[in-house]
């Protein structure tokens, strides 16, 4: 086995004393428990407050040069034409037929120059793919994963602190981003359904605005209370939610792909969905866990790809794939969950799970 | 010994213990049972334990029952043979009593023991104590 790899604030994060695990190659901190008292501690301070995440092994490129817009049109679900610079977008990168590379997000500075965000895990994968398709567009690819420090500040107070660090944030809407100083990139954006910010910095700078976050009220959050997070918002996680083997429509990442565009994988992308994503919820808070089976009917048609207690409602929560013709194409709305041998009903519940102020429910099922 | 212990290495001196980090609390021929501090530790945040019904019969060492944490589930084993006499009945809506009073409010049944023979296969304090102190250094 490799060694792992640690991120800028590692030792900020045994000062701490997190638990640690590794994720993605990287040594990263799960839960800091001793300091706040666990992971379910760490969710609500999200939800109440603000807390500060270490994400610096995300991966970032830059994409530069007189044809960056025409590749990213090419190799997104997304056009980027008509994007407003200093606007960010999430949207996709799929394979030729049409299954999913990775989900990311891409952040116009002009039309000659973006930022883009990807997993953790998919890095080179990613690195390769953009790569394999740059052949006829005059664009520079760089890679500045290694030096790229990723601090998320999320939670209502977030705006608060990070206008007090950074003037002109609390400016910035929902999905914009601007340079406080070369090679800072501030972002209104996140992964935990609170409003936030996203910030990339040089890794030499990485301890100073970490410190400073933490004098002035944020909560560190490991990795464990970023999963409840996200999930109680129902955002997909990549390799869970999302991977190789799903087309757009499959997933809950669906609204990524723009119906009017065309780009690599785009005619394979619109053949008809052999899988339904659906969310479900339980009646106790006994978690639901990736892998448990779903039943309808006696028959098993379908799987959790995430699942937990949420600790807003303290129900089990889960997302999960049914195979759309065992169901007849359409979702249904009871289910028997099997964990471990054992039975217990499970309903659709339409996302998200918790509506934040930044995610509102929808009403129906997506 | 004064001074803030190490994280879930509390070990109270007036209950009997098993490997499997339950521990037994014994008044009359009843015990108290839960689970130790090392391992509500262990198991991080705890949002659900299923536990037998008032009347069951347990075998020493037999599943009664399981812990799920956010992170993983782990099942119970009956530290000594005997009948549920009563469960807690707060642990169903407030499951996380057993990460913040392990030998207290987050107790989990109460038992009519069998067989008194059975405690002597139960672990002192000071035993139990090595036994975790050796698996924190591994």
């Amino acid at each position: 086995m490799t060694e792992l790899l640690k991120t800028p604030l590692h030792s900020e994060h045994i000062a701490l004393k997190a638990r640690m695990a590794p994720f993605a190659g990287y040594d990263m901190p799960i839960s800091y428990d001793q300091v706040t008292g666990g992971m379910a501690k760490e969710h609500l301070a999200v939800r109440q407050g603000v807390g500060m995440f270490d994400v610096s092994h995300m991966g970032e490129f830059w994409i530069t040069g007189p044809d960056a817009t025409q590749f990213l049109n090419h190799v997104c679900t997304r056009p980027f034409d008509k994007t407003p610079n200093n606007k960010a977008q999430y949207c996709l990168l799929l394979n030729d037929s049409g299954t999913i590379v990775d989900d990311i997000i891409v952040y116009k500075l002009d039309s000659h120059l973006y930022w883009m965000v990807v997993n953790a895990a998919n890095v080179s994968k990613d690195w390769a793919h953009l790569q394999s398709h740059r052949a006829n567009f005059n664009v520079t690819l760089t890679d500045v994963s290694a030096e790229t420090a990723l601090i998320a500040v999320q939670g209502p107070r977030a705006v608060e602190i990070i206008e007090s660090l950074i003037p002109r944030s609390k400016d910035l809407k929902y999905y914009t981003f601007f340079q406080p100083s070369p090679n800072w990139i501030v972002a209104r954006t996140g992964y935990t359904g609170e409003d936030g910010f996203e910030i990339f910095l040089p890794n030499a700078l990485a301890v100073e605005l970490w410190n400073k976050l933490r004098e002035a009220g944020a909560t560190p959050i490991g990795l464990g209370a970023r999963d409840t997070l996200r999930l109680e918002v129902g955002f997909p996680l990549y390799g869970h939610e999302l991977d190789d083997s799903l087309k757009p429509l499959e997933t809950f990442a669906a609204f990524a792909m723009d119906p009017s565009h065309t780009f690599v994988g785009s005619s394979g992308a619109r053949q008809s969905a052999r899988y339904l994503p659906v969310s479900i919820q339980t009646d106790n808070p006994k978690p639901i866990r990736a892998g448990d089976k779903l039943f309808v009917d006696g028959k098993e048609v379908g799987w959790i790809t995430s699942g937990s207690t949420s600790p807003i409602k303290k129900l089990g929560i889960g997302l999960g794939l049914v195979q759309a013709q065992a169901v007849g194409g359409a979702k249904p709305a009871i289910f028997m969950l099997e964990s471990a041998g054992k039975q217990r009903e499970a309903r659709a519940q339409s996302l998200p799970f918790v509506p934040t102020a930044r995610v509102k429910a929808k009403g129906t099922a997506t | 010994m004064a001074g803030k212990k190490e994280p879930g290495m509390h070990v109270p001196e007036h209950l009997l213990y098993t490997k499997n980090h339950e521990w037994a609390r014994i008044e009359d021929g009843t015990a108290y049972i839960g689970i130790t501090d090392y391992a509500q530790h262990a198991l991080g945040d705890i949002t659900y334990v299923e536990l037998p019904e008032e009347g069951q019969s347990f075998k020493m060492g037999k599943v009664f029952g399981s812990v799920d944490s956010l992170k993983t589930v782990a099942e119970l084993y009956a530290p000594l043979a005997g009948e549920v006499l009563e469960v807690n009945a707060k642990l169903p809506t407030t499951a996380e009593l057993v990460n913040e009073d392990p030998y207290g409010e987050g107790w989990m049944i109460k038992i009519e023991i069998d067989d008194e023979k059975e405690l002597e296969q139960l672990l002192p304090a000071a035993e139990y104590l090595k036994l975790i102190s050796k698996a924190a250094k591994n």
